[in-house]
């Protein structure tokens, strides 16, 4: 392996971590990054970036539901991290999160319309992780069933499979 | 059919049913519209199909990014090979999803899509162990996956094409059937609202009708206020114990309570004397528990009141019970009529004093009578005596002269006695049969001589057949009419006077007839025409030596025929003559024409006695004995004098005789008296006993009959009764044939109608249910209501049965009871004659002792 001048720098910085403060003080991603949040955060892992492997999701506290969805058949079990989790895992400061998806797909979900409970970025569907082809491998579902209002058009479109990117705005 | 306010009450009531179901099932329409409407909202809500057009063009675009990778990966680098991954695996991914619709909404899926799925499906299968195989594999394969690819985009293409029609024509289903849902909404509140519009006016004309209903009764009710305040009556409503619920203005100053002062306590102790006040409610108790209805309900009750200051005073009252809230009201009407008793006090007073006075006339007319008559009637007939003896024609003249002015005199006492008698309306009417043919030719026949001697033709005129006999008073209308024809007489100078009779009218049971004297004489100047009918008018002052000079003649004989129901009028012009004559309504005769002797005729031969008739005269007046005397001689009987009761009795005594006539009115003993004593005993003991007086009341007729006299005979007593008297009680019985009872006890005409309608068998019964009451009536005591009532009674049945007398005795009676003297004995007396009448007519059994 080549030693390039950006990755000395980058060891130092790392090793310097702790005592520059938040700046670095989530450690970077061994495994391959799921998601990948910039934006107006405190909590970064990789320059002005926060990444994310599944080892990074599994720590944080999990929520589980089961519903039923109109992309899939009968009901399933989702389990993941809720967004609000994750949005003060990043010490996110914003009022729009703009969620994007490997296909470019993006979409705008207000902070406000997030709660303790809903959406979670999914990771596991009924039990297994979810793959690009069914969906993953991060997925932005709500619990459909539980109300009327979650089976709206706009809740549909924020539920956005195969997320890649959160950049949190204002 | 149902009143108005019924029907229109029916109607509203069915109305507002019909309108109830009505609203109802649109309501229930309504609700199953909106649940439609909420469906169709909760599908619009879940949209479900919006999102298929974007699943369905985001698998178009994957595919082509797809195609797009595998392009660029011709170039082999490791970046590219990625890629080709990343995008296979989003396709893969989209692919996945559409299966996952198609499952879910597995009924709108068409064919077409379900086979492109398959088509998709396996493409997948062949091409993902490349894809997931080794980066060389992959590389080779490139351009047989570009291809394959490529066969899938058509398809694909055609998916969301089909998807953007479906959702076009769902969706336009969606709107049409949701706009005709409004629309079906729409109507049915548009048609909800109308409904209740109607019901709102509905109300509100309710509301409206319910105010003028009001008005109405209030206006009713101020009438009614107004109406009792207004009444002279006091109105006076109390409730079921007696507590004054309203007291009207006019109680107020009856009884002399102000309304709020006496609102609410009890009646009977304000307005009831104590002594009725436990009545008073009694009579309430009793209608409260029975239910009947109170004595002064329906009519009115004398009461007596009591006025607030305690003084009493007559009232009248009636009652009316009117159904309450609580219980029954009682409406009472009293009027105080203390000032209508007195007023009829004072009638009364009035009526008595004047029947006072006519009872004093009456009297005047009985002394009268007697007192100016008795002389008249010697005087008369001691003329007409000394007129059969030998006279020089010179006595002959003095005595014409003397018997014209005593005929005059007798005239004029008559006259006025009539007038008298006419004003006081003791006239009565009598109803017989007579020919107006023979009356007519009678008053000619009369003055046939006088007329000639004046140079006059009296005529008659033919009587049509219809009045060949009519029902009437005869000698009265003889009497106005001989008027008539005097007056025509004396004033007529020469030519024709006419005596006629006309009928003007009949109905079925009268007959209007016109009898009238006709003259050619002088006239009568119009301004007398009225006069002449007055009292003591005359127009010929110095004629005096006629018959009827008094004035009185016209006057008499319009009071007669207004006494009769008719009128006596007159026609008369200047230089043509007169024509007087009255119209008469009398009766109908339709029995046969009876002949009835006329009354001139010849004196029919005395039948001849086989003996000398004795007939003793008890008179003390020695002319009117000597005439008596003379009028038996003259009849062919035996007179024999006595000049007072005492010798009357004591040859009667002595002898047997045949009859006697008994001067009434005479000193020392009277003739009742003597009669009595005759009826004792002694020879003439069964003898008829005729007694002569000047004047004869009822009660004294009957006092007469019962001291044992036949008949009366009125003086003065003229020739013919004398000797009708001799052959009606000496003769008649003598040669067999039944003695009637005396004309003056019974009515024989009377007796003979109701044996000719009844038959004698029925006329007895008849009889003796009448005698049976008699006897009981005259048991009775003489001071109770009954007992006049009673005698009311029996004097109308007396009359039926012709009792004459006991009729006249009975009505006098009754005008007594209340006086302190009521003469039971005169009652019983003639009763005890009329029983005796009846036994001698065969009706009645001889009355025992």
């Amino acid at each position: 392996m080549q030693l390039s001048l950006k990755k000395i720098i980058f060891a130092l910085a790392m090793s310097l971590a702790p005592v520059t403060g938040h700046a670095g003080n989530i450690p970077p991603v061994e495994g391959p990054v799921l998601l990948t949040i910039k934006g107006s955060i405190h909590s970064t892992n990789n320059l002005d970036c926060l990444e994310l492997d599944l080892e990074q999701f599994k720590k944080l506290p999990e929520a589980t539901f089961t519903t039923t969805t109109i992309w899939t058949e009968g009901e399933v079990t989702f389990k993941g991290v809720p967004l609000k989790t994750l949005l003060d895992f990043a010490e996110a400061e914003g009022s729009r999160i703009k969620a994007s998806a490997i296909n470019d797909y993006t979409i705008e979900i207000p902070v406000e319309s997030i709660t303790e409970d809903y959406p979670i970025v999914a990771y596991e569907m009924n039990g297994a992780p979810m793959t690009v082809r069914t969906n993953g491998p991060l997925w932005i579902v709500y619990p459909y069933d539980q109300s009327s209002e979650l089976q709206s058009e706009t809740v549909y479109a924020r539920s956005i499979w195969q997320l890649n990117r959160l950049e949190i705005v204002d | 059919m149902a009143p108005p306010s019924e029907r229109w009450r029916i109607s509203q009531t069915a109305r507002y049913v019909l309108l109830s179901v009505f609203v109802i099932i649109g309501l229930g329409l309504l609700s199953y519209l909106a649940s439609e409407t909420r469906a169709r909202l909760d599908f619009l809500e879940q949209a479900p199909n919006d999102n298929d057009q974007f699943i369905y063009s985001q698998l178009e675009i994957e595919l082509l990014r797809l195609s797009n990778a595998l392009k660029e990966a011709e170039s082999g680098t490791p970046k590219a090979i990625a890629q080709i991954r990343v995008r296979y695996d989003l396709f893969y991914s989209r692919i996945y999803i559409v299966a996952a619709r198609q499952t879910q909404y597995a009924d709108r899926t068409t064919d077409t899509q379900r086979q492109t799925l398959e088509d998709l499906l396996a493409f997948l299968e062949r091409t993902s162990p490349i894809i997931d195989g080794p980066d060389a594999g992959l590389l080779a394969a490139l351009e047989r996956l570009d291809q394959d690819l490529q066969s899938m985009y058509t398809p694909t293409r055609g998916l969301s094409l089909a998807a953007l029609a479906q959702l076009a024509s769902a969706a336009d289903q969606h709107r049409k059937e949701f706009r005709t849902l409004l629309l079906q909404t729409s109507i049915l509140s548009a048609v909800l609202i109308l409904v209740l519009g109607v019901f709102v006016i509905s109300l509100m004309r309710l509301s409206q009708r319910h105010a003028t209903l009001a008005k109405d009764a209030q206006r009713t009710r101020d009438r009614l206020q107004s109406t009792v305040a207004a009444s002279l009556d006091a109105v006076i409503v109390i409730d079921e114990d007696s507590k004054i619920l309203d007291f009207s203005g006019a109680a107020e100053e009856i009884f002399g309570y102000r309304k709020d002062d006496i609102l609410g306590k009890p009646l009977p102790p304000l307005l009831i004397p104590d002594r009725f006040v436990k009545a008073h409610y009694q009579e309430l108790e009793m209608v409260k528990a029975t239910g009947k209805k109170h004595r002064a309900e329906d009519q009115l009750i004398h009461v007596i009141a009591k006025r607030a200051n305690g003084a009493e005073f007559p009232a009248e009252a009636s009652i009316t019970s009117v159904p309450g809230k609580r219980g029954t009201l009682f409406v009472s009407f009293i009027r105080d009529i203390s000032s209508r008793l007195h007023a009829q006090a004072e009638v009364v007073a009035a009526r008595d004093r004047a029947v006072e006075a006519e009872k004093i006339k009456s009297d005047f007319i009985a002394v009268m009578s007697h007192e100016m008559r008795t002389p008249l009637n010697g005087l008369m007939a001691g003329l007409e005596l000394v007129d059969g003896v030998n006279l020089t024609p010179k006595q002959k003249r003095y005595l014409q002269i003397a018997r014209v002015t005593s005929k005059q005199l007798l005239g004029h006492v008559n006259d006025v006695l009539q007038i008298a008698e006419l004003e006081s309306g003791k006239i009565r009417i009598k109803e017989h049969q007579f020919s107006p043919v023979a009356l007519l030719s009678e008053l000619r026949d009369a003055n046939a001589a006088i007329a000639q001697a004046k140079g006059l033709d009296l005529i008659v005129e033919p009587v049509a057949p219809e009045l060949e006999t009519v029902i009437g008073d005869k000698r009265r209308i003889h009497q106005i009419l001989l008027n008539l024809l005097g007056n025509a007489i004396k004033f007529t100078a020469q030519g024709q006077i006419t005596l006629r009779c006309q009928l003007l009218d009949e109905t079925d049971y009268q007959q209007i007839v016109r009898f009238e004297v006709e003259d050619g004489g002088a006239g009568i100047a119009p301004s007398d025409q009225k006069s002449i009918f007055e009292d003591f008018i005359t127009l010929d002052s110095s004629f005096q030596r006629n018959e009827n000079g008094t004035g009185l003649g016209l006057s008499i004989s319009r009071r007669l025929a207004r006494a009769m129901g008719g009128e006596v009028f007159l026609d008369s012009h200047l230089g043509k003559g007169s024509r007087f004559w009255a119209e008469l309504p009398l009766k109908k005769t339709t029995a046969p024409s009876v002949s009835v002797a006329p009354l001139n005729a010849e004196a029919p031969v005395m039948p001849q006695a086989s003996r000398q008739i004795k007939v003793l005269v008890v008179e003390d007046n020695e002319i009117n004995r000597m005439i008596a005397a003379e009028f038996v001689n003259v009849a062919g009987a035996q007179a024999i004098t006595a000049e007072n009761g005492e010798t009357g009795v004591a040859l009667a005594a002595r002898t047997a005789f045949d009859l006697i006539l008994m001067d009434v009115s005479m000193p020392v003993k009277d003739g009742r008296v003597a009669t009595r004593e005759i009826r004792q005993n002694g020879a003439s003991k069964n003898t008829p006993i005729l007694g002569l007086t000047a004047h004869a009341q009822n009660k004294d007729l009957a006092g007469f009959l019962a001291d044992g006299m036949q008949c009366v005979l009125i003086k003065p007593v003229n020739q013919d009764q004398i000797r009708q008297a001799i052959e009606k009680h000496v003769l008649a019985p003598a040669s067999g044939r039944a003695v009637r009872p005396s004309r003056h006890l019974i009515k024989q005409k009377t007796v003979d109608e109701l044996l000719e309608i009844l038959g004698r068998e029925a006329l007895v019964t008849m009889y003796n249910r009448f005698a049976a009451e008699m006897d009981t009536g005259l048991d009775r005591a003489p001071d109770s209501a009954e007992y006049k009532a009673e005698i009311h009674r029996l004097a109308g049945t007396a009359g039926a049965m012709g009792a004459r007398l006991l009729q006249q005795v009975l009505a006098e009676v009754e005008q007594t009871i209340g006086d302190d003297h009521v003469d039971v004995a005169l009652l019983r007396d003639t009763w005890q004659l009329t029983r005796q009448a009846y036994a001698d007519l065969g009706i009645a059994a001889a009355p025992t002792g």
